[in-house]
């Protein structure tokens, strides 16, 4: 058994910083030039903007070609069925969809076909599909254009489900999933494309199904997804001023889920507090505290909780939207109430 | 007895009769007893018979090559047997055999055989279309020159997902042979009052594509049509409409009731009935229809014994081929 | 929790304007709660002594549920309500709580919990445990291995051990013992076991070495009072037990015989008493019946020394210049060096030696 403390932690010694946006186009170029069947399709992937909304797709049409580098009509359901039939005849698409708010659209072939050919088919089909999409609140896009719906994913047999929260994450585990033979939901966050940090010159992938432990500590563990990794960070660093330290935990991969760091660092905590953007009811956090329960109930000495999104649509105005998202003071008062027996 | 093998770009008007009355043979006896099955309580769930249809689905397979795609619907047991698919898996399938196709984990609905290019029956309305497109787009990005057919039904051309790949198929030229296998009724619904504007080849025109209506009881005018747009795919032309019109003799699925349709309106159908079409033709050609039939007849059989005979899945079976 | 609005179905206690037992007049702002339409002060419906706060801030509870009382001033609250008392019939304690209790041997019932609803949570189980040094025994062991296991390590690991061997020649001994055993029988004493003669040595060694008897407290060294010699006794199927030999520099070796005859079958059979284990200040233990010559016993806290004696058996040895077949045995003494430093502790060792070698001493001071 590994110790958390152990794993490894992409840091490279390198001091090359990029955005996160940037980390994922070097990932598509890389795979692109790599094998020939990887190929790109989306909305406003090619030309708008020189390569998508966030530039995540930059240059690749002028590198690649209109064959490879496709733009879509608006067809979110065609978009993902027909990456799905590619797929399943020897090409490996990475196939966006701009918002994953639009992704209901799509759940058809994904949820139907992508997830389950390979299973009704007794082994025989193979669909090594990528689809991308952006989810996250914040910037008052509204309650249309602000989901995380991860947890509608990591429902479904047969998918596996991806939050990067870094720019080394977010290239290494997009090559990783280029390369797997199974439909991956890769989900990026919109608030998160600008944000740099280390990412190493060389080669690498991240393996899916491997939480980062990004901070050490021994009283309390904190399960963050995407933004609330960073805002996990912050809240330890003042926890820290008063003597309570928290261990931080990225899964990275939701399916499959690093269960065994999770419970590890449990076992040295007794203490859990899982964080998403998601809604609270039903988020991929009750899953997690679920599992952990199962596995590590003697080692519990609190309840395990959740700083989650409330549960309601994402408000528009400023003051209502940052009330309904989790926040670094959420965390805090959390991580507080626990190690002080309140909760 | 014309045997004319298709070439690339041929018009060819004839096809190999003998082999095309097989396959429609096989596909009728192989239906028929599964419904036998099906009523002697041997199989679960349902099944859905192509009798009275096998016209469109070996009409048009015989335009194919072996390396081009089909996608198939829920009625999926005609496509598999005319792509060349193995009656003894299949019945092992329908049984929930480990010996079927898919290990008995999938049934009548998920029939696929991957190596010959049939990317299975499907149990959602639509669900091919994507398959069939995308299978074009590796086509074409692969420059494979295979070409892909999308089998549908009337009430699968009120889906947003056939316009939606239509579309995306049309800008891209994509080669895929759209074929509506128009039975006139989704379900228990008629198609001629579900769908709006009458004639659905016609709303090829507002693709910027050709379509067309044929009688789907005619072997050889399906056969005709399809080498038609299959070649002018295969040349980069792009996708089409075929719609043919055809009748299913028993209801849509094993055990429907059918109490939406008169008895009369039936045997008009019959009297059409596909086989009888190209025995006739398929006897002039001096093929030895009643030894085929016999033929066809023990193959079935067999593949019923087969299934009988083989094992059901083990439990450790459950868990796997979820993940690659 | 009041109906604040033509809709509310529920309420969430934000925070407590008063604390229990405080004055409150009617009317005046009590407590904050929190509704879908945001947060709102409740006044008092009484006045009176806030008696019992029922609903904790932060919970959320149906309109009409009783989240307070206020008594007449002098009054006591009711029973309970929604929250059980602590230590009373339902007591909460968290897994990790309980699995840690399970360690350490801590009891439950007697602990008030600092988390919510009076829950023990872990540090209120080891504020109370028992400072121990090793680790807690994993589940599973006999209560006897157990015991055993920690005084074991207690043991290692707070004295500084050191181990001195000696052979010494038993020749004498030997002859001296096979000629006593009938006398002693005579007078009723069925054997003359070894660890009698070694423990009534090592009892007259110890009369001219005192310092092997001082002893390490926390309040410092500390001589006690007497010689008492504890023996090694296994038993079966496990286990080790030291009855204690009283004042083996003052009694007959005659008498110490018969003493440890009946504390080993009283040992056997599980029927010694606590006071014949306690007090012993030199502990021996025999393993002379295996191959066993050397060995390094661990000390018996708080005694600073104990001997360990290995198997009497013919060796070859120099004497005068030459070699003879003469009877042996090795001597291990394990000696506290925190208390006493090698050279007195050898000196003892050597004396013993000396006594057991020309064992006519032993009978009688």
């Amino acid at each position: 058994m590994t110790l958390a403390q152990e794993r490894p932690v992409t840091e490279s010694l390198a001091t090359r910083e990029i955005t996160y946006a940037e980390a994922l186009n070097e990932a598509l170029r890389e795979e692109m030039r790599r094998d020939p069947t990887v190929f790109v399709m989306g909305e406003d992937v090619a030309v708008w903007g020189g390569g998508g909304i966030f530039g995540v797709t930059r240059g690749l049409v002028e590198e690649f070609g209109t064959e490879r580098v496709r733009d879509t009509p608006i067809s979110e359901e065609a978009i993902a069925a027909v990456a799905v039939g590619a797929a399943a005849t020897g090409s490996r698409p990475v196939a966006e969809i701009m918002y994953v708010d639009f992704i209901g659209l799509a759940m058809e072939p994904i949820v139907n076909q992508a997830a389950k050919l390979r299973y009704m088919f007794g082994g025989k089909a193979r669909v090594p599909l990528v689809i991308r999409a952006q989810e996250g609140a914040g910037r008052g896009n509204a309650a249309q254009h602000s989901q995380s719906l991860e947890a509608w994913f990591c429902h479904i047999p047969g998918l596996k489900v991806v939050t990067p929260s870094t720019p080394a994450d977010a290239k290494g585990l997009l090559k990783s999933a280029i390369r797997d033979d199974n439909p991956v939901i890769f989900l990026e966050h919109k608030a998160l494309y600008f944000s740099k940090g280390h990412v190493p010159p060389e080669e690498y992938t991240v393996p899916l199904g491997l939480a980062d432990v990004r901070r050490v500590g021994r009283h309390v563990t904190v399960v963050g997804v995407h933004t609330m990794v960073g805002k996990a960070l912050q809240a330890a660093e003042r926890l820290a001023e008063e003597g309570i330290e928290v261990e931080v935990i990225d899964p990275r991969t939701l399916v499959p889920l690093d269960e065994e760091a999770i419970i590890e660092s449990v076992k040295k905590t007794g203490r859990l507090i899982v964080s998403h953007e998601a809604y609270t009811r039903g988020g991929y956090g009750a899953e997690i505290i679920s599992r952990v329960v199962e596995a590590a109930f003697d080692y519990l000495d609190a309840p395990p909780l959740r700083v989650c999104a409330r549960d309601v649509p994402v408000p528009y105005s400023a003051v209502l939207e940052t009330a309904a998202l989790p926040q670094v003071d959420d965390l805090v008062a959390a991580a507080r109430a626990l190690v002080r027996n309140e909760r | 007895m014309t045997e004319v093998e298709s070439r690339p770009g041929a018009r060819a008007a004839s096809l190999d009769i003998r082999e095309a009355l097989r396959l429609m043979l096989t596909i009728r006896l192989f239906d028929e007893q599964a419904l036998s099955l099906y009523r002697a309580g041997e199989m679960r769930g349902t099944t859905h018979p192509y009798i009275g249809m096998e016209a469109v689905g070996v009409g048009v397979m015989q335009a194919l090559r072996p390396t081009d795609y089909v996608s198939s619907t829920h009625r999926g047991h005609g496509h598999t047997i005319a792509k060349g698919g193995d009656v003894r898996k299949m019945m092992a399938e329908l049984l929930g055999r480990s010996t079927g196709y898919s290990g008995g984990k999938g049934g009548s609905m998920h029939i696929a055989d991957m190596e010959k290019h049939m990317l299975g029956a499907n149990g959602i309305v639509g669900g091919g279309m994507g398959l069939a497109t995308g299978a074009a787009l590796t086509a074409k990005l692969q420059k494979s020159g295979a070409v892909a057919v999308c089998f549908f039904g009337d009430g699968a051309l009120e889906q947003g997902i056939l316009h939606e790949t239509t579309n995306m198929a049309a800008i891209w030229k994509l080669p895929v042979v759209y074929v509506c296998e128009n039975n006139q009724y989704a379900m228990s619904t008629r198609s001629d009052w579900s769908v709006a504007g009458g004639d659905p080849a016609r709303r090829a025109a507002g693709y910027g594509i050709p379509g067309r209506t044929v009688d789907g009881m005619d072997l050889f005018a399906v056969n005709q049509a399809a080498c038609e747009f299959v070649e002018r795919a295969r040349a980069g032309d792009g996708p089409a409409y075929l719609v043919c019109n055809t009748y299913r003799y028993h209801g849509h699925h094993a055990g429907d009731p059918l109490n939406y349709r008169e008895k009369e309106e039936v045997e008009r159908w019959r009297e059409q009935d596909p086989i009888e079409r190209v025995k006739r033709a398929a006897l002039d050609a001096g093929v030895d229809v009643a030894a085929m039939e016999r033929e066809v007849a023990a193959e079935i059989e067999g593949a019923v014994e087969f299934a009988k005979n083989s094992p059901e899945p083990s439990v450790d079976q459950l868990m796997t081929d979820i993940y690659a | 929790m009041p109906v604040l609005g033509l809709t509310m179905e529920e309420g969430t206690v934000a925070e407590w304007l008063k604390a229990e037992g405080a004055m409150v007049v009617k009317d005046e702002p009590l407590l904050t709660v929190e509704m879908d339409k945001g947060t709102v002060e409740v006044p008092s419906p009484a006045s009176g002594v806030l008696r019992r706060i029922v609903v904790q801030p932060g919970t959320t509870v149906p309109v009409r549920t009783l989240i307070a009382e206020i008594g007449e001033p002098g009054s006591a609250a009711s029973g309970s309500g929604d929250l059980p008392a602590p230590s009373r019939s339902k007591q909460f304690v968290t897994p990790r709580a309980r699995l840690r209790a399970r360690e350490m041997g801590v009891d439950l019932s007697a602990l008030r919990g600092s988390g919510p609803h009076g829950r023990i949570v872990e540090a209120d189980v080891l504020a109370v445990a028992p400072k121990r040094e090793v680790a807690p025994a994993p589940a599973g062991l006999s209560r006897v291995r157990r015991i055993t296991a920690e005084r074991m390590a207690t043991s290692a690991q707070t004295t500084a051990r050191v181990t001195l061997f000696l052979e010494a020649d038993f020749s004498e001994t030997v002859r001296f013992r096979r000629q006593l055993e009938p006398e002693f029988a005579r007078l009723g004493v069925q054997k003359l076991p070894w660890d009698a003669i070694i423990a009534r040595a090592a009892a007259l060694a110890l009369l001219e070495h005192r310092a092997i008897l001082v002893q390490w407290s926390d309040q410092g060294l500390r001589q006690p009072d007497g010689v008492h010699v504890g023996v090694a006794v296994t038993l079966e199927p496990e286990g080790l037990v030291v009855p204690v030999l009283r004042d083996a520099d003052r009694r007959s070796l005659r008498d110490l015989s018969a003493d440890l005859l009946q504390l080993v079958e009283r040992a056997r059979s599980a029927r010694l008493s606590p006071a014949e284990m306690e007090g012993g200040t030199f502990s021996i233990t025999n393993l002379g019946a295996y191959r066993v010559d050397g060995f390094t016993p661990i000390l018996n806290p708080p005694q600073t020394a104990i001997l360990g004696v290995g198997r009497i058996a013919e060796k070859a040895v120099v004497v005068d210049g030459t070699i003879q077949a003469r009877t042996m045995c090795t001597l291990s003494l394990s000696f506290d060096h925190r208390v006493v430093d090698g050279a007195p502790a050898a000196a003892f060792l050597a004396r013993l030696a000396e006594l057991l070698e020309r064992p006519h001493a032993l009978l009688g001071i």
